[in-house]
């Protein structure tokens, strides 16, 4: 085999690779928006760890997609899993009426939210930026077979 | 002078071919399509005018807007921005019925810009519904929808 045909080859072969890895095992993601500041800040570099039939962890940042054709994809993290209950008192989440502690956001005593059960197939997320009202963007139920990946590794540009 | 009358006989030729494919072989989901990127490229350089051609002049969105808010909306929007650049992620055409003369497209618009004065960049998503109708001058947007999201 020539060199030349070679190179092409490991090219190619790289490239087919690379594919492979981002469809099955690791995606990378760039964040738009500003929902998880400060944990994630709009244009951070995220890889996601690509999840089939998610086990929903709490504290996990996940990548969900909306149920819809075509989709919208969102970043948040996970704060309560299906079985218990959910309310928030004062910017406080508790969890079947325990506080959580939650060491990567403020707390914003204007939130509040009567107690939420969260079904078996569904978790319960949120941004990590509680500084604007509730009701102004995406939180809430997520069915977890539109959980499409997980957070392994951030990386901020400046 | 030879040269010249060949030269014309063929353009001629070729826009009469070209009239002919656009006819034949161009859907009316690619005319849409074509729509969206001109309306699109019309943001992204501020040309109001070429938008407002490409709006009928009885739009309406869900958002209570007509044509004229909608165009002062956008050139505000383009006045706060230094650069605005618009990419169609996803797009799914559809005629609602061949002689209905009406066409609906679901987008996910990213839309990139850059705030005057300033380096400050900022990315956001929306997904957005829109409704063409067929007129003589070809497809206008005549309705914009914000569906709201299923998480289920």
């Amino acid at each position: 085999m020539k060199g030349r045909t070679k190179i092409r080859l490991a090219v190619l072969a790289i490239i087919v690779g690379l594919l492979l890895i981002t469809q099955f095992i690791v995606r990378p993601y760039i964040v738009a928006g500003e929902s998880m500041t400060p944990t994630l800040r709009p244009w951070d570099l995220c890889f996601m760890r690509v999840v089939r039939h998610c086990q929903p962890r709490r504290g996990d940042i996940i990548v969900f997609r909306t149920a819809d054709d075509p989709p919208l994809y969102f970043i948040k993290r996970i704060i309560a899993l299906p079985g218990e209950t959910i309310s928030i008192e004062r910017g406080i989440v508790n969890i079947n009426g325990a506080p959580l502690t939650e060491p990567y956001t403020t707390i914003n005593p204007s939130w509040q939210m009567e107690p939420t059960p969260v079904p078996e197939d569904k978790a319960f997320v949120v941004g990590d930026n509680r500084d604007f009202p509730r009701e102004n963007y995406v939180l809430g139920l997520v069915a977890t077979r539109l959980i499409k990946a997980r957070l392994i590794w951030h990386w901020r540009w400046q | 002078m030879k040269w010249l009358m060949r030269i014309v006989v063929v353009g001629l030729l070729a826009f009469i071919l070209w009239q002919l494919w656009q006819r034949v072989f161009v859907t009316d989901e690619m005319r849409v399509k074509r729509q969206i990127n001109t309306m699109t490229q019309a943001v992204e350089k501020g040309q109001i005018l070429e938008l407002s051609d490409a709006i009928a002049n009885d739009y309406a969105d869900d958002h209570g807007m007509d044509k004229g808010t909608l165009l002062a909306m956008v050139r505000g929007f383009r006045a706060q921005y230094e650069a605005v650049f618009i990419y169609i992620s996803d797009q799914k055409i559809e005629a609602i019925a061949p002689e209905a003369r009406e066409a609906r497209a679901i987008i996910v618009a990213k839309v990139l810009s850059k705030t005057k004065g300033g380096n400050q960049t900022e990315l956001n998503a929306d997904r957005v519904r829109l409704f063409f109708r067929k007129t003589d001058d070809g497809w206008k947007l005549s309705r914009t929808e914000s569906p709201e999201l299923k998480f289920d």
